[in-house]
């Protein structure tokens, strides 16, 4: 499993960490019910402290990616997995029907919003 | 889960120097970076938890028991490292061992000898012949050797190269994979705590600045960079203190995201525990409108 | 305790050899001289002096300091130095009146039992010099103590002197043997007051 962190990037570390797990979740380089390094071990790994590792794994938790069982470690979560894609196709949905809105109220056209959508997925 | 280190209005008064009302608390499985600059009240922090010196206030518990009177068992399970090895130049590491097995009950000989191999020190080479670096691991091996809970460090790595100091701390981060073990880091040299460490409290002219974590601090504290003019459009409260050069102006700010609202435009770069420092005590020498 | 014990003796390993060697020296120049009671006399001395010098190792390399962040009590320390003062003037005295009895008694028109006499009255000594000493160290240090202890040593014989010089008339042999013989007890006292006071003073030293 590989992390990579960047001390000079915008993004708060924990959310590196959780972002890039997410990936490999998603991507399925990850498999449900695979173990996750523990937190102080990824810490120590990475150097960096405890307290990130920890956030960026309930982060992972809070949004259904991982479970956490106390004494055993954390573990990519199982069959939750569909229903989180699915949970997250449907908050961009309702995220992206906000914007068809203020498009078509401001005669905006398809075009043009799918070039803002391109560009913002290539900057983030 | 109980504290590792509870430390609650503590005051030592000297003549020229007192340390005032400090409290923090350590938990369990991390580490803590104890930072002032030289003089601040690290080291008599340190000592009074070791009761080296007698508090004249306040109270302080090491794994819930009372430090003083609970003394001797608290010490057993402490791990001490301070800025000089305590023993002769003409001991050895194997001297170091016979007196160390006859204190501790607890005493591995054999952690001892793994921990000898790993820093390369020779059992019959005497201390006197030691560069600072190794005097440095000794100190650690020893105090790792007994199996303590807690370990302290006060200024273990002054003088030493990087690549030393890059051992020890990967020492410090094996130590507290055990989450029921805590270390408390004494330094002013902050970029080691900027790697590792978990906690931050910071001590200045013997009053505690802060004590929180690590993370926080680095989201929360930033430098505003301006013009003089700019400068004078500032709000006092924002600054904790400041420096001028001949083309602008740097100051410290304590809540970085609010003052990235408030004065937009102006460039803001996060703070380096060195710098956050630096700038404190900069308030006291006048660099404070 | 028994750690700091042997972290004395392993300190003052050198020192001690040293001093046997020294103990060698004065034994040739009382076999030259004829007189027994002079080796003895010099060896107690020297290694009463040992004490002092590890107390000075303990001070440069702030063992104190170190020992206290141990399991170690105050208490502990104090007594493992009273221990290590006499172990070594005992087994100086012990080990120079045995020489000595040996080797030169046989060559002297010294008695054994005079002999046994000055190895006694050197031993008392001794035991008195540590119980100065060793307060004073604690109180004042090593160095401003090494001062004074030259004088404490050099106090008997001005008293003698000056004794003498009054022309009051000398205790009589038997007023000597018999304050030797109720020496004893005193001197246990002198020595366990000296500790208390080291103790107290000990007790209240920040480090």
């Amino acid at each position: 499993m590989d992390i990579i962190i960047s001390n000079s990037s915008k993004k708060p570390i924990y959310d590196q960490i959780a972002a890039q797990i997410k990936d490999m979740i998603m991507s399925g380089r990850l498999e449900a019910g695979e173990a996750l390094p523990s937190m102080r071990v990824l810490a120590k790994e990475l150097r960096i402290s405890v307290i990130t590792t920890k956030r960026a794994y309930e982060e992972l938790e809070r949004d259904g990616f991982i479970e956490t069982v106390t004494g055993r470690g954390s573990f990519v979560a199982g069959r939750n997995l569909e229903f989180v894609r699915e949970e997250q196709f449907r908050r961009i949905e309702e995220h992206l029907a906000k914007a068809v809105d203020i498009a078509k109220s401001s005669d905006i056209r398809l075009d043009e919003l799918s070039d803002v959508l391109e560009t913002l997925y290539e900057e983030i | 889960m109980g504290k590792m280190l509870q430390m609650e209005d503590v005051s030592k008064i000297y003549d020229e120097f007192a340390l005032k009302d400090i409290s923090f608390s350590i938990p369990k499985g991390c580490i803590m970076g104890l930072i002032g600059e030289n003089g601040a009240g690290k080291t008599t922090i340190v000592k009074l938890i070791l009761n080296l010196i007698q508090r004249d206030a306040g109270q302080i518990h090491v794994f819930g028991l009372d430090n003083i009177e609970r003394e001797a068992e608290v010490k057993k399970r402490v791990g001490v490292v301070l800025d000089e090895i305590g023993f002769g130049e003409e001991l050895n590491a194997a001297n170091v061992s016979s007196i160390m097995k006859n204190i501790h009950r607890n005493w591995s000989e054999a952690a001892y000898s793994e921990y000898l191999t790993t820093f390369n020190i020779q059992q019959k080479k005497k201390i006197k012949d030691y560069s600072k670096g190794m005097k440095t691991k000794l100190s650690i091996a020893v105090a790792l050797s007994h199996n303590p809970d807690f370990l302290i460090l006060d200024e273990p790595t002054s003088g030493l190269d990087p690549v030393i100091r890059s051992e020890i701390l990967d020492l410090l981060l094996d130590f507290i994979q055990d989450e029921e073990k805590s270390v408390l880091f004494s330094t002013h040299i902050t970029s080691d705590l900027e790697k590792i460490a978990d906690y931050i409290t910071f001590i200045h002219d013997g009053e505690l600045v802060f004590s929180r974590d690590k993370e926080s601090v680095q989201d929360d504290y930033g430098i505003l960079k301006c013009t003089m003019q700019e400068f004078g459009t500032i709000d006092r409260d924002d600054i904790i203190g400041y420096r001028k050069n001949r083309f602008g102006c740097e100051a410290l700010i304590a809540n970085r995201q609010e003052a990235d609202i408030k004065y937009k435009g102006l460039a803001m770069d996060p703070a380096s525990l060195e710098e956050i420092m630096l700038y404190y005590v900069k308030a006291e020498e006048g660099g404070r409108a | 305790m028994k750690g700091l014990m042997i972290k004395d003796f392993l300190t003052l390993k050198k020192s001690i050899a040293t001093m046997l060697l020294m103990n060698a020296f004065f034994l040739v120049f009382a076999y030259a001289g004829g007189d027994p009671s002079y080796a003895v006399s010099m060896t107690a001395i020297m290694f009463s002096m040992l004490t002092l010098t590890s107390m000075s190792y303990d001070q440069m390399t702030k063992w104190d300091r170190y020992a206290l962040s141990m399991p170690v009590s105050r208490k502990e320390v104090v007594i493992s130095k009273y221990l290590l003062a006499i172990l070594l003037s005992t087994a100086s005295v012990l080990l120079s009146f045995t020489a000595s009895f040996f080797l030169i008694l046989p060559k002297s028109d010294m008695s054994a039992q005079e002999l046994m006499l000055v190895a006694y009255t050197v031993f008392v000594v001794s035991q008195v010099y540590i119980a100065i000493v060793l307060p004073l160290i604690y109180k004042f240090g090593v160095e401003r103590t090494r001062i004074i202890s030259i004088g404490v040593l050099a106090l008997p014989m001005v008293f003698v002197l000056l004794f003498v010089k009054s022309g009051m008339q000398m205790p009589g042999e038997e007023q000597l043997l018999f304050a030797l013989k109720c020496s004893p007890l005193p001197v246990m006292l002198i020595v366990g007051c000296s500790f208390l006071t080291s103790l107290k003073i000990y007790r209240n030293t920040e480090f």
